[in-house]
């Protein structure tokens, strides 16, 4: 008897039963050739967003031979993605915002700040159907913030209460930053508050224009921070000086090219290369200063508790051994 | 059947025509609805560059072994406790608690349980069709003739023959349906679980390209997305034509 008739003779039950392991053997494999090459269990893995504020992170992978062979950055979505797999301890490191990093220290999580991402690079938007003129002009409007633990979120607050305007007179909405500007030109919010390339975007595409820079807000304004897990420090010590000395050393090359800084990273993060490149020339951002201070983060933590967003100040932690 | 080929392409050759003619004529932007041609050029950009195959395989892996595992694991159970009233007395409040918990409400735990990658997902995965298939089959086994049980018991079948024999291929053809609905189920939650647990799959896919403002690769996955779907359902379909199924629509 030949295969044909062999088969043919298998009961439908036998058959589906066989076709079924088949399938299971035939998708692990393929899914395992496909991405073997992505199992780098020695490589520190780096949690980032593709925001401009983590564009360090893509210029060392390109430019710094310890990340090309050390470093595994591990691109997220969302903040409270990057938070639990701090906290599980998937990741050696991650840029994350900063009073996420100063709530983590309050819940006892082991991570100390060692660097800081950038420095200002942040928009208030409005949308330009709207007619706000001053700071008053946002009572009884919606504005879209990245999420409550962030110092946009901050900013927002100070701005308004440093304008006597009741902040419960305006509503605050947390929003993913990339679906600000459509939500802009929807009407579904009057403005918001987020870092780049997200502020620029609504300028792109017309939707919306800048309100104040940040600058203008919170001189020398910190978005995300690098924080390093202490068991990873403790462990591999050497890779994390390198880690966090080649993105410090990144940042005053990105000073002096911005237009090559922002191609990379646009490849990197694939977004529009013209827009990143809008913001970096901008020179609303600034890689230099990035050395983190205790005092900065008191204030940070000192906001934090005024709006409700901690209890108290949590002791902090700041990695400075690789200086 | 030629006439329900004809039909069904020409409907979806209509809506793409509707599709096209109403967002050029109120001149939608691509950000907002992206045109049906940019959708089909995304697709082939996608796959020509093979992200469409690896994120495709990566969301098949993980469903494959989420819904393997659930299957492994409910039925066998499933037939015990259709068969052990006390224990299902009491199993049935935890069974019918967890059940409606939807697996997306435990992503910050399997996150935390499972770090990144496929664990998390194909855990989710488990979790959406573990509790309905106990529930299916355990309700298939009350549902079979108390005429095959007694008939059984006078030829004296018992335990595992008894199981192997007269229960299972009695409430196979529920099972059958069981399996159709929740596997559907679970290609629907893989797209949900990896647009946060994971970094690769069409869900990943899709969130990608909207942080990359690229609503017409958004758009190009949720296209993948269904047709995956359908070929899903017409497979596990296949199992219902077997004559160890088909039986019982005979008898209804």
């Amino acid at each position: 008897m030949n295969l044909v008739n062999k088969l043919k003779n298998i009961r439908p039950e036998t058959l589906a039963l066989l076709l079924a392991v088949l399938w299971l053997i035939l998708i692990s494999v393929l899914r395992f050739t496909l991405h073997s090459h992505i199992q780098g269990k020695t490589r520190l893995k780096v949690g980032y967003l593709p925001i401009t504020c983590h564009l360090l992170l893509p210029v060392a992978m390109e430019r710094d031979e310890f990340f090309k062979r050390g470093v595994m950055p591990v691109k997220f979505t969302s903040w409270p993605d990057m938070i639990e797999s701090v906290k599980g301890g998937e990741l050696d490191a991650a840029l994350i915002l900063a009073p996420i990093a100063l709530s983590m220290m309050d819940q006892g999580v082991p991570v100390e700040i060692a660097l800081l991402g950038h420095r200002n690079g942040t928009g208030l938007v409005v949308s330009s159907a709207e007619s706000i003129r001053g700071v008053r002009d946002f009572r009884g409007k919606t504005v879209a913030i990245p999420i409550r633990f962030s110092t946009q979120n901050l900013a927002l607050l100070t701005l308004l209460r440093k304008n006597n305007v009741d902040i419960h007179q305006v509503k605050r909405v947390e929003l993913p930053p990339p679906d600000m500007p459509s939500a802009l030109a929807s009407g579904a919010i009057d403005g918001y508050i987020v870092g780049e390339p997200y502020a620029m975007q609504a300028r792109v595409m017309g939707v919306g224009r800048i309100f104040r820079q940040i600058s203008a807000i919170w001189p020398g304004f910190i978005s995300s921070v690098l924080i390093v897990r202490k068991d990873a420090l403790k462990k591999r010590r050497k890779d994390m000086n390198a880690l966090i000395r080649g993105l410090y050393l990144q940042g005053r090359w990105v000073e002096k090219n911005r237009a090559e800084a922002a191609d990379i990273a646009a490849k990197f993060f694939s977004l529009s290369p013209r827009l990143i490149r809008l913001v970096l020339l901008s020179k609303e951002v600034s890689y230099i200063n990035i050395l983190p201070e205790k005092s900065e983060f008191r204030e940070i933590g000192k906001k934090m508790v005024r709006y409700g967003l901690l209890k108290r100040i949590p002791e902090l932690w700041i990695y400075d051994k690789w200086r | 059947m030629a006439v329900k080929r004809y039909g069904v392409l020409s409907l979806i050759l209509l809506l793409l025509v509707a599709w096209q003619a109403v967002t050029s004529f109120f001149r939608v932007p691509e950000f907002v609805f992206p045109r049906p041609l940019s959708v089909a050029r995304a697709l082939l950009e996608m796959l020509s560059n093979g992200e469409l195959y690896r994120n495709s395989i990566a969301s098949l892996f993980r469903v494959t072994w989420g819904f393997y595992l659930a299957v492994a694991t409910a039925i066998p159970f499933g037939l015990f406790l259709g068969r052990q009233h006390q224990l299902r007395a009491i199993l049935n409040p935890l069974i019918q608690f967890l059940r409606p918990i939807s697996p997306l409400a435990w992503i910050p735990m399997a996150l935390m349980w499972f770090g990144i990658g496929d664990k998390p997902a194909i855990f989710l995965i488990f979790l959406s069709s573990f509790f309905p298939l106990i529930v299916f089959t355990t309700s298939s086994v009350l549902n079979i003739r108390t005429t095959y049980l007694r008939v059984a018991e006078n030829f004296g079948f018992k335990g595992l023959r008894l199981y192997m024999r007269v229960i299972l291929p009695a409430a196979l053809p529920d099972i059958i349906t069981a399996l159709r609905i929740t596997l559907g189920t679970a290609w629907l939650v893989i797209v949900a679980a990896e647009m946060i647990a994971v970094k690769s799959g069409l869900g990943y896919l899709i969130i990608d390209a909207r942080n990359s403002l690229r609503m017409d690769m958004v758009v190009a996955g949720m296209v993948v997305i269904g047709a995956i779907g359908l070929v899903l359902d017409n497979i596990i379909r296949l199992l219902e034509r077997m004559p160890s199924v088909e039986w019982s629509r005979v008898r209804r």
